[in-house]
């Protein structure tokens, strides 16, 4: 084909050519060259914390006359220690994203019609508090919840306990990692935390229970995971998918979804019989031991062999390879884990497997949070009062041991949409996307229709903000100060600094801000004795020995930890008898099974499978599916499905199918991935892409969210966190039902060569994946 | 002297595209190209032996670089240290080197209308930064050096058995060495072989080179003399000197 030359080509050779001089000017892409101009770009490196997920690694800016061009690592922060992954890389594009929502708006159609119009920030700001303020003169200031996240979510929750309401949630509970932090309590007095304070460098071996490590992205924890396997750690993958992690592993478990407390029980049964446990620890520092052995007795790897369809033997070897290096053995103590509504128990199985190797604060295992050296002044500001009515969510009593500080999302859908019990009449949305964090979408969507007022602050229009009554646009984190960061749990102590690297671009504002002008709106000015956040980061690190300038010029401070125990050193459990609690009395006296049993799961039925999902490395829950340097990476998720099922119901890589799961929601047209890595009863959707994202441009525009098939959930008594893991899809295509015309077990695993190790011989196991038999007629039904 | 190379640790990648970012933000890479690249493969083979590949990549910067040849104005040459560069200046946009590089390195930047690639970072190198998918790589599997000191950690990896990405059919002396114990580089090899290099034929010369030129040429004169005639008109004839 031939090149056309442009004019301004043109123009540029015409020079070299035409007259002969030489007028070349430098085009040199390189950042660091093209200061060479005449007048020298003013160029800024500006440190302070990412937050396009929830791990707050360090970053260095680099802005250029005004203009953020770069983002990377700091190598100052002990945590992500100068990398930054693709995501937080990719915060430049945030910034400039041309969808972000640009100034505050009120809305003027009808609720949903996508018409506001555009307004300043004090008449959004008065509009807004005069109708938060009717609710509450009508129903009570109980009646206005909150789901807010992030960051700056803090200071909406903060907002709304000053104001007096009990109703604020998060997802980062119910629908990520309450019930593991629950299930970690029982047991250890202390939940891992976030980093969790893993020691992944150092260990011999890492089991990952559902943990997709390389796909779920967190920097730190990536950075020692990617030692680890260079230290040769051998790597137990439990996962229905070949997943990344998997592709490291040395076994793979393909286990049955729903059936891994099964694993965990049958790996513990092992561990006792074979007298694999660490003894001492096991006799100083924990309770229970001979009651859990009776517990276990029953629950051989034959018996998990039928349920989870991991070969007996498989499950012997992997328990020999934790007796064999604990305690150097890291078991993953999960972090989404919302599967199953069973999932405290399933964590305390962890966290019981854990206990008994004797990892806790040992190399390769898990490690302590230390004290702090410093403490910061805290604001002169009266004491939140009492919310004079019970929160609706039942976080407390209800679900007794769920967190009152995140509260429960689902719980106060309902509670929205039944008006019981008693009235939510206003919703503030800070910082979520309710419609692709929260399950059953529609209800959420129904709740909205009982709201007397809806406000949304966010960064990018996402689903919940186009019903919005308000719109208030919050600064991106490259353009607001937050909280201080402090992290105690980590090999080195730290405390970080977000700050702003850039100008703002749009007439947004901080989530600080936005909570403190509302605030006094509210009649709260007591509790918002400033003007700007840096004040109060000053104020309180006044007396703390952290120098400020400092924190602003290195954007980190760190201090020494004390991640290990020395040799015999006991460790004090922050449980009610210091110790820790393998059979927990604490559950049997509200009414739970003290030590973890095993609850059958259902099986989809024919045609149908089992819908399961997780993250993508390059995008972040439902936070970055529009930002152009992550969308052309992976613009939208592929549906795993088994290579021998799909083949069997005539698919063809990339062909498009729908997917429509037991209640008959449909999803739009998805493409599939075949693949002998993914069990034949399950499918596998990634999670973060298009719900109804209308006010994005640069998206997919069709409905393929997991979130949107998740219509049905189920609730941890315990904790309250959802189950999500319980819906069955079937596919189809031409308006047909697809089914599988034959059966395939997978009760095998393989075992590979680990790097750097030499010898080993590639012990396949038995298994058996070979074509049944032909069903006569295909049959729908679940 | 140095001699430039980057070895790839496909058992430490984990896919995370932290290095593709990085680059694309170094050096403003325009959506959807790329100066460099992770590959996802959708995991393959015969259960319970799959295997889960990703391939990273980037220019080879070749010891006998089939774009250097290709390059019909001498913008693309090869460094002394071994780094093949585009000299943005002397860059028509022809695009035959983007053909004739075995690797898809290379692409034209649609608003600057010249063809840009991996130059390892060279502007941070030689100020003693590591390019900057290295020093992104969250797994460290990216490993810059030199291979001229037999003592540099990118030596002592390839004499460990990293294998550059050359076929019976084309090997031109690439630059880039893949380390891996899990079988996973001959996926990547068999999935993305080197492509047997596109030369620049005399007919492909004319269309995409000489026959612009001429135009540009005669364009230029008739500019230059649009000029010395402004100039002329402006200035009068006693400034213009022979």
């Amino acid at each position: 084909m031939e090149k056309k030359i442009s004019r301004r080509s043109f123009l540029k050779i015409s020079g070299t050519v035409g007259t002969g001089a030489a007028v070349g000017l430098s085009t040199s892409t390189s950042k660091a060259k093209a200061a060479v101009r005449t007048e020298p770009k003013k160029i800024e490196r500006i440190p302070s914390v990412c937050e396009q997920c929830f791990w707050r690694c360090g970053i260095i800016a680099t802005v250029e006359d005004g203009k953020l061009v770069n983002i990377e690592g700091n190598p100052l922060h002990p945590n992500n220690r100068g990398k930054i992954c693709a995501r937080g890389n990719a915060g430049v594009a945030l910034v400039y994203e041309k969808d972000r929502l640009k100034g505050p708006m009120i809305r003027v159609g009808e609720r949903g019609s996508g018409k506001w119009r555009e307004v300043s920030w004090n008449e959004a700001l008065d509009y807004t508090a005069e109708k938060l303020l009717a609710v509450t003169k009508k129903y009570g200031v109980e009646a206005n919840g909150l789901f807010a996240h992030g960051a700056s979510g803090y200071f909406a929750t903060d907002l709304y306990s000053f104001w007096g309401s009990p109703n604020s949630a998060a997802p980062s509970f119910a629908q990520c990692k309450g019930s593991r932090d629950v299930g970690y309590e029982l047991t250890y007095g202390e939940n891992m935390g976030s980093p969790e304070r893993l020691d992944l460098a150092n260990a011999k071996v890492i089991t990952l229970i559902g943990s997709a490590l390389g796909e779920n992205i967190h920097t730190g924890q990536i950075i020692d995971f990617t030692d680890g396997l260079a230290n040769g750690a051998k790597v137990i993958a439990v996962d229905p998918r070949f997943s990344t992690a998997a592709s490291k592993a040395k076994w793979w478990l393909p286990i049955k979804p729903g059936t891994d407390t099964a694993l965990v029980l049958a790996w513990i049964n092992e561990i006792i019989n074979k007298k694999g446990y660490d003894e001492t620890f096991v006799r100083n520092s924990t309770t229970g031991f001979s009651e859990l052995t009776t517990h276990v007795k029953e629950f051989t790897p034959e018996w998990a062999e039928k349920i989870t369809e991991i070969p007996a033997d498989v499950i012997r070897e992997t328990a020999k390879a934790m007796i064999d290096a604990k305690p150097a053995v890291l078991i993953h103590p999960g972090r989404h884990v919302a599967w199953y509504g069973n999932d405290v128990q399933r964590a305390r199985a962890v966290a019981i497997l854990s206990a008994i190797l004797g990892i806790w604060g040992q190399k390769g295992g898990y490690f302590l949070k230390s004290e702090f050296p410093a403490s910061y002044n805290a604001l002169d500001i009266p004491a939140a009062p009492t919310p004079k009515r019970q929160r609706v969510d039942g976080a407390g009593y209800r679900f007794p041991l769920a967190s009152t500080e995140e509260g429960l999302t689902q719980e106060l859908v309902k509670a929205t949409l039944s008006q019981k019990p008693y009235p939510i009449k206003s919703w503030m949305v800070f910082g979520q996307n309710i419609f692709n964090s929260i399950p059953a979408k529609r209800d959420t969507r129904k709740a909205i229709d009982n709201l007397d007022f809806y406000v949304v602050v966010d960064v990018r229009p996402t689903e919940p903000t186009w019903y919005a009554d308000v719109i208030l646009p919050e600064d991106t984190y490259l353009e607001r100060y937050d909280t201080l960061m402090t992290v105690t749990g980590w090999y080195k102590q730290y405390v970080s600094l977000r700050q702003p690297v850039v100008k703002r671009v749009h007439n947004t504002k901080p989530g600080w801000w936005i909570a403190k002008e509302l605030g006094k709106r509210l009649g709260l000015s007591a509790y918002y004795p400033y003007n700007d956040y840096e004040d109060v980061i000053r104020y309180q690190l006044k007396d703390s020995g952290i120098s400020f300038t400092k924190l602003k010029r290195d954007g980190v401070i760190t201090f020494p930890a004390k991640p290990f125990l020395e040799p015999g050193e006991s460790y004090q459990f922050k449980t009610s008898d210091k110790k820790v609690h393998l059979y927990s009395k604490e559950l049997k006296d509200l009414g739970f099974d003290p030590i973890p049993v095993y609850e059958p799961v259902n099986d989809p039925g024919k045609g149908y499978f089992r819908l399961v999902y997780g993250l993508m490395p390059v995008h972040s829950h439902g936070k970055t599916e529009s930002n152009p340097w992550l969308n052309t990476l992976i613009s939208e998720p592929h549906l795993w499905i088994n290579e021998i099922i799909g083949k069997s119901m005539g698919l063809k890589n990339d062909e498009e199918v729908i997917v429509e799961n037991q209640d008959g929601i449909r999803s739009d047209k998805i493409k599939i991935l075949m693949t002998p890595g993914m069990r034949p009863d399950a499918v596998y959707l990634p999670h973060g892409f298009g719900g109804n994202d209308r006010g994005l441009l640069d998206y997919t525009k069709r409905n393929i969210s997991d979130n949107n098939l998740i219509s049905k959930y189920t609730v941890d008594p315990i904790s309250g966190g959802t189950g999500l893991r319980v819906n069955f899809v079937r596919l189809i295509k031409d308006e047909q039902p697809l089914s599988p015309t034959v059966e395939v077990s997978m009760t095998g695993v393989s075992a590979k060569k680990v790097s750097g190790v030499q010898q080993e011989e590639e012990q396949n196991k038995t298994f058996n994946i070979q074509p049944k038999k032909k069903a006569s007629a295909i049959k729908e039904g679940c | 002297m140095s001699k430039y190379a980057m070895v790839i640790d496909m058992d430490r990648c984990i896919a995370c595209h932290a290095c593709e970012v990085a680059c694309r933000s170094h050096y403003d890479v325009p959506v959807p190209y790329y100066r460099n690249w992770v590959h996802d493969l959708r995991p393959e083979g015969v259960y319970p032996d799959i295997k889960k590949v990703s391939y990273a990549g980037l220019c080879n910067h070749c010891d006998d670089a089939p774009c250097v040849k290709a390059c019909p104005t001498g913008a693309t040459y090869k460094r002394k240290d071994g780094v093949v560069v585009v000299d943005k200046d002397l860059c028509i946009g022809c695009g035959l080197c983007i053909e004739a590089c075995p690797y898809g390195a290379r692409y034209i930047d649609p608003v600057k209308e010249k063809v840009d690639k991996c130059d390892f970072c060279i502007d941070r190198v030689e100020q003693g930064v590591e390019p900057a998918c290295v020093a992104t790589c969250i797994a460290s599997a990216r490993i810059f050096g030199d291979i001229d000191d037999p003592n540099s950690k990118v030596s002592q990896l390839i004499a460990s058995g990293a294998q550059p990405n050359v076929s019976s059919k084309v090997n031109v002396g690439p630059n880039i060495y893949y380390l891996d114990s899990h079988n996973h580089f001959p996926v990547v090899q068999a999935a993305f072989p080197p492509k047997i290099p596109n030369m620049p034929t005399p007919q492909k010369m004319w269309t995409k080179v000489l026959r612009p030129l001429f135009w540009l040429a005669i364009g230029g004169s008739f500019l230059g003399q649009l000029a010395a005639f402004s100039t002329q008109l402006f200035k009068g004839e006693s400034d213009i000197k022979e």
